[in-house]
């Protein structure tokens, strides 16, 4: 029993006599100018007096448990250290270092030519093409342009690209450094639509499964990746041209065969979940191009299996 | 006769309701001997001839759809002393849709048997068999296939662009159509009447390819009455018809007022009775039909128009269908019997 006494009485002095830990988290290490960071002190054992400094960031300093938001203005390689005390007097000290990266620069315009000069937001002719340049980059850092479909890029870090949009679009060019400190700017390529883009419609189809003409489909000259086709391919049916649809098929009867909002989705003959026998049918198209452009037309399709 | 009825009666009930290129008519009601072969000779008049011409969707862009039709019935009496008779007729139906001339043409020959069970009630059976052709023309075609960007490749016959699995761009088949026709007449001269069809009953191939899906059954049902009414110059008649074709259906519901102008005269022939009808009908979830037709002597004219009220309306511009018709109804001999 007395040996008892005597472990549990050093167990207690041991205790008593404990010395305080600082610690503390940060929710980043690395990042980019004019950035916040917040702080939160996990130190431990009776600590009753935290300081805190800051290198290169406002505040520099900061005296007690949980400091605010500390903020870095400029990039560098930075302390922050804080120091712990019991009521003793004893103290404990811990750091981390800050890794504040430079905000990359980037400028994006459009070009008259590859090596030319810079020229205002940009208008292009309907199939036509557009350059695109920026300026800023340095070597690490990574340069992505968005959208990203109907362009090249010019050289190895993609800061001049050939845009060949089929519509009106904004270009986002966004420069990265390493430290993931992100800038971006924005281009405007405008497209001189011409009246070409086609809407049709056949009027037959089978669905016999053969994988011929087994669905009805709205055709387009554009595809859904908004490539244009002259009219030389066969079978060019992607609605991509068509931004909003409705379509409505009636058997003579007036009955609403198959409706659709989908310009990508067609008809496969049946009603009702039955497989319908030859007949001809009515429809309207309703639909609003990507240029804008809305308008309808009417027509009639005859099912042959 | 009992064994020839029966076995009518057995082909129109052996067959399960199911049934698609059907006859489309707003103007079923001049001549239901069309969709009903049981219905063939079954009114008070000995023979008649009808004819019949239906453009629909012609506001719709592209080839409208045209339905002609020609009726004829014959009455004759099964025997000197016999209250029942058999009826003959010949219906030709010339149907042609779309911008690949589509063309259905059906030529039946419907017979059927009229008992007179009593004083007041008729049923008829009857049996259509005919001949059911359907073609088109394959140099319209525009497959989706053909589509080259900005217009379709007209080539036709290029082994590229042609579905090749069309095999053949007119087919024939034998058909045949069944019905039952029933009428109970009230003293009054009411008369209330329904029947029961079912056509294509050989379920006949469709075979422009190689895959020749079987044809739908169509089962068609219309009842309606001939009201009297206190008016001795004008009747009330309610109709009805519903036909499913597959997974198709339409119901036409409505009624006819008839006003007598003119009863004409009994012996001299001088007055010639004249009748003025009109109705107004409604085909479910499709259009409001209005009809009027007018009757002089043995001769009758009419005109219907379908009014789109659906979804339909905006492709059609409202207007679904334009029918006109011409009948005319007789009876044999010297009889001097006026007709209804």
């Amino acid at each position: 029993m007395k040996v008892f006494s005597l472990i549990f009485g050093m167990l207690v002095s041991i205790s008593a006599f404990a010395q305080p830990t600082a610690s503390f988290t940060v929710s980043d290490n690395v990042i980019c100018e004019g950035v916040c960071i917040d702080i939160v002190n996990t130190s431990s054992n009776d600590v009753v007096a935290s300081t805190w400094t800051f290198g290169g960031a406002v505040p520099s300093f900061y005296s007690g448990a949980n400091p605010g938001p500390v903020c870095y203005a400029t990039a560098g390689t930075f302390t922050i250290t804080l120091t712990v005390a019991d009521a003793n007097g004893v103290t404990s000290a811990s750091s981390q270092i800050v890794t504040v990266g430079a905000m990359p620069f980037i400028t994006a315009t459009a070009m008259d030519s590859l090596g030319g000069t810079a020229i205002p937001d940009t208008l292009i002719n309907m199939y036509g093409s557009a350059i695109l340049s920026a300026t800023g980059f340095v070597p690490g850092d990574s340069i992505t342009w968005s959208p990203s479909n109907n362009i090249s890029c010019v050289n190895a870090n993609c800061d001049t690209i050939i845009a060949t949009p089929f519509f009106n679009t904004y270009y986002i060019i966004t420069n990265t450094s390493p430290e993931g400190c992100v800038a971006s700017d924005t281009v405007f390529v405008s497209v001189a639509f011409r009246d070409s883009v086609v809407v049709s419609m056949p009027n037959a189809f089978s669905p016999n499964g053969d994988g011929e003409n087994d669905v009805l489909k709205v055709l387009t000259n554009v595809d859904a990746n908004h490539n244009y086709n002259h009219g030389n391919m066969h079978g060019f049916v992607e609605g991509g041209a068509i931004v909003e649809m409705d379509l409505q098929i009636f058997n003579r009867y007036g009955q609403l065969v198959f409706h659709s909002t989908d310009p990508h989705e067609g008809w496969d003959g049946t009603f009702k979940g039955k497989a319908l026998n030859p007949a001809t049918f009515v429809y309207k198209i309703d639909y609003r191009l990507i240029n804008g452009l809305s308008d309808s037309f009417t027509g009639n399709v005859t099912l042959y299996r | 006769m009992k064994k020839v009825i029966l076995t009518l009666i057995l082909l129109v009930s052996a067959n399960i309701l199911v049934a698609q290129q059907g006859y489309n008519s707003s103007l079923w009601n001049q001549a239901p001997s069309l969709f009903n072969a049981g219905a063939v000779a079954t009114g008070s008049e000995d023979y008649s001839f009808y004819t019949n011409f239906r453009f629909q969707y012609f506001m719709v862009e592209g080839a409208p759809m045209r339905t002609n039709t020609l009726s004829t019935e014959f009455k004759f009496s099964d025997g000197a002393y016999s209250k029942n008779n058999f009826g003959v007729g010949l219906n030709v139906i010339n149907d042609q849709t779309g911008d690949n001339k589509l063309m259905t043409t059906a030529v039946t020959i419907p017979l059927n048997y009229t008992i007179q069970m009593d004083q007041r009630n008729k049923l008829s059976v009857g049996v259509a068999p005919g001949f059911y052709m359907q073609s088109y023309d394959p140099a319209s075609i525009n497959w989706g296939s053909d589509w080259t960007g900005n217009g379709f490749n007209g080539n036709y016959g290029d082994p590229i662009y042609i579905n090749s699995n069309l095999s053949r761009s007119s087919y024939g088949a034998f058909d045949v159509n069944s019905g039952i026709f029933y009428q109970h007449t009230q003293r009054n001269k009411t008369r209330f009447y329904g029947g029961l069809a079912l056509n294509h009953m050989t379920r006949q191939k469709i075979d422009f390819s190689f895959t020749a899906d079987k044809m739908y059954m169509q089962m068609v049902v219309n009842a309606g009455a001939d009201i009297t009414t206190r008016r001795k110059d004008f009747r009330f008649q309610p109709q009805m018809m519903y036909f499913r074709n597959g997974p198709s259906n339409n119901l036409v519901l409505g009624v006819n007022c008839e006003n007598i102008l003119s009863s004409g005269s009994e012996i001299t022939s001088i007055n010639k009775s004249k009748t003025v009808s009109y109705g107004v009908f409604y085909r479910l979830n499709d259009a409001v039909i209005a009809s009027f037709s007018y009757k002089i002597k043995n001769f009758k004219i009419g005109i219907a128009f379908d009014a789109n009220v659906s979804r339909l309306s905006s492709a059609t511009s409202g207007v679904g269908a334009v029918e006109v018709f011409f009948k005319s109804v007789h009876i044999y001999g010297k009889k001097k019997t006026r007709l209804k």
